[in-house]
């Protein structure tokens, strides 16, 4: 059973996605918040597998609780997926950077909304890979101009990495699944997943999402580049 | 009515025209030279030469606005000789000097007019000179000369601020005006579209659990699209609500008739009926934009709303003319000229239906008495 929580501050849009999730047998949404402060702390009270949450709300927006989220060592397990009106702009981009396994926006296929959850409550693959990757395109260009020079933390978390290691940062950095990549390096599933929790942990990442990020500032995908599926 | 008033404007025209002011100090000072010379001690006869010496020294001032003062200084001061020369004034002839040196300072910056004070003393002693009797003499003459060639600098160095601190406050006034509009917009903007997306958003998500679980649970789905009806009811009622304030309140109606400037008559009837007698002098203008026929006539309304209400007023004339690419609308009243310029009185309005069409308006007292708003809408651009 995957366990969710949604933190909007439309009760419509809360009261539809909860009667989407809940019709499906092996999701329940177990808590629902009004705004960000709510959300942690029903998330620490719940410890739900996948938070949906909003990015403009009262008291504390979602980029500020999801950090706080994400930060929380007690809550290693909880996945957070920002949702999103419209608008692809640096909070969703800012989002990610702080932990977001991955961004939706609201327009979203029920179905493709319950497969999202699925995904991210797996852990495997990257959610939204094109989009993800267009958003973070956009950002870490910065509009077509020079990129802007490495965090001194980046730099040198980058330097821990092995040479496959890169590798397989680079090749996450274009939205590849485990298995695609052991296909493409030539090794087996569970070597990759062993790469992949090494680079995790030496990138302080949390997710997938995070390691796309690392892959383009790092440089491994130079924006324009990557494959569109 | 409109024969008379036109050859009065044409005259009007003409004697504001450049030509007409540049030629006026050589109509008018030579007859004060000669005069002077009449007067004077000596008592010189007025002869052909004299005259023509006269107007010959005064010529160079004809291109006081078109060239800079280096370049008028050596024909000024040749002019200033030949008068003296030949004329024999008293004292007016350091009027030929302080009239280009006033026009060069309203026309100059700062450094001319430091630069044209430092370079007028010698040239005074110069002129003077040969025609001195005494040491003491020239003293006399070049101190009281030098003086009065300050004064005009100074002069037109006041002038030129004050009209550059006028024009700074029409432009901050302008500057002001765009960026209020801009910012109305702007809130608008926001807030439809916090509308819009707030309900559309909520919309989209309940159709999206009606369409899924239409089958596996009716009653779900029902409630889904209940709830579509209620948000889409509730945004529309916000949205009609926020495009209220775009809606113009002195309009009435939406349905209403558009204003027009052809339709001022009832605006002149109400205005007779309150005691003013109003002429109108409009010059049909083809192919009238919608956009300025409508600014055009809010202008008007309320220009005319403000002299029935302010100024005290028996008459006022409303001009409407094309000027090149430009409606000029002049209303002018012979009421009171120092009413306020309060904020309320809609001078605001008025001014922002120009801007927003890249026109100006002034508002100011006119020229002898009374009011006088003037507005200039382009006819070109179709902004907004």
């Amino acid at each position: 059973m995957i366990t969710v929580e949604l933190v909007d501050d439309q009760a419509l849009v809360r009261a539809g996605f909860r009667a989407l999730l809940d019709s499906e047998a092996d999701i329940a949404v177990v808590a629902q918040a009004p705004d960000g402060e709510d959300g942690v702390a029903l998330a620490r009270e719940h410890r739900p597998d996948v938070v949906l949450m909003d990015v403009r709300m009262p008291r504390l927006d979602g980029l500020q609780a999801t950090a706080q989220i994400v930060a929380d060592p007690d809550l290693a397990g909880t996945r957070v997926i920002v949702l999103t009106t419209f608008e692809l702009d640096e909070y969703v981009f800012g989002a990610l950077r702080a932990g977001a396994s991955g961004f939706l926006l609201k327009d979203v296929e029920p179905a493709d909304l319950i497969t999202a959850v699925r995904v991210v409550a797996e852990g495997e693959a990257l959610l939204a890979p094109r989009l993800t990757r267009r958003l973070i395109e956009a950002f870490v260009a910065g509009g077509g101009g020079a990129p802007p020079p490495l965090a001194e933390d980046v730099r040198a978390s980058l330097q821990a990495l092995t040479p496959r290691e890169l590798e397989v940062l680079s090749l996450v950095g274009r939205g590849l699944g485990n298995a695609e990549i052991a296909e493409r390096l030539v090794l087996s599933p569970l070597t990759v997943k062993t790469h992949l929790a090494r680079l995790f942990a030496k990138l302080g990442a949390r997710d997938r999402a995070q390691l796309v990020v690392a892959a383009y500032e790092a440089r491994l995908v130079v924006p324009g580049t990557a494959p569109s599926e | 009515m409109g024969a008379r008033t036109n050859i009065r404007r044409r005259v009007r025209d003409v004697l504001a025209s450049r030509t007409a002011l540049d030629w006026l100090p050589v109509v008018v000072l030579p007859v004060v030279l000669e005069i002077d010379a009449a007067l004077s001690v000596r008592g010189r006869p007025i002869t052909i030469v004299s005259v023509l010496a006269a107007i010959v020294g005064c010529l160079p001032l004809v291109a006081r606005r078109r060239v800079s003062f280096p370049v008028l200084l050596a024909p000024l001061v040749g002019g200033v000789v030949l008068v003296l020369w030949r004329v024999h004034p008293e004292n007016t002839v350091v009027l030929i000097p302080m009239v280009a040196l006033f026009e060069c300072a309203l026309r100059g910056d700062r450094r001319q007019s430091i630069w044209m004070a430092v370079a007028i003393g010698p040239c005074v002693f110069i002129s003077v000179i040969p025609f001195a009797t005494g040491a003491a003499h020239v003293a006399g003459i070049v101190v009281r000369n030098l003086l009065l060639c300050l004064l005009a600098i100074v002069a037109g160095e006041m002038v030129r601020s004050r009209r550059q601190s006028a024009e700074r406050m029409v432009a901050a006034a302008e500057q002001a005006t765009l960026r209020r509009l801009s910012d109305e917009r702007l809130r608008i903007a926001r807030e439809i579209h916090d509308v819009v997306a707030h309900a559309m958003t909520a919309i989209n998500v309940q159709a999206g659990v009606a369409a899924h679980l239409l089958q596996r649970d009716p009653g779900q789905a029902q409630s889904a699209l209940r709830d579509i009806k209620r948000t889409s009811g509730e945004a529309l009622a916000e949205l009609r609500g926020t495009l209220e304030v775009l809606r113009d309140p002195a309009q009435g109606a939406p349905m209403g008739p558009v204003a027009s400037l052809h339709d001022l008559a009832p605006l002149v009837e109400n205005l007779r009926a309150a005691g003013v007698d109003v002429r109108l002098d409009v010059e049909p203008v083809a192919e009238l934009p919608a956009a300025v026929d409508g600014a055009g006539y809010r202008i008007v309304q309320e220009a005319l709303t403000n002299v029935a209400r302010h100024a005290a007023a028996s008459s006022a004339e409303v001009s409407i003319r094309r000027a090149g690419d430009d409606l000029c609308i002049d209303i002018v009243d012979d009421g009171r000229g120092n009413v306020q310029a309060v904020p309320g009185n809609g001078l605001r309005g008025m001014r922002e239906r120009a801007v927003a069409l890249g026109g100006t308006l002034e508002a100011a007292p006119g020229a002898d008495h009374g009011w006088r708003v003037s507005a200039r809408l382009p006819l070109g651009t179709a902004a907004v």
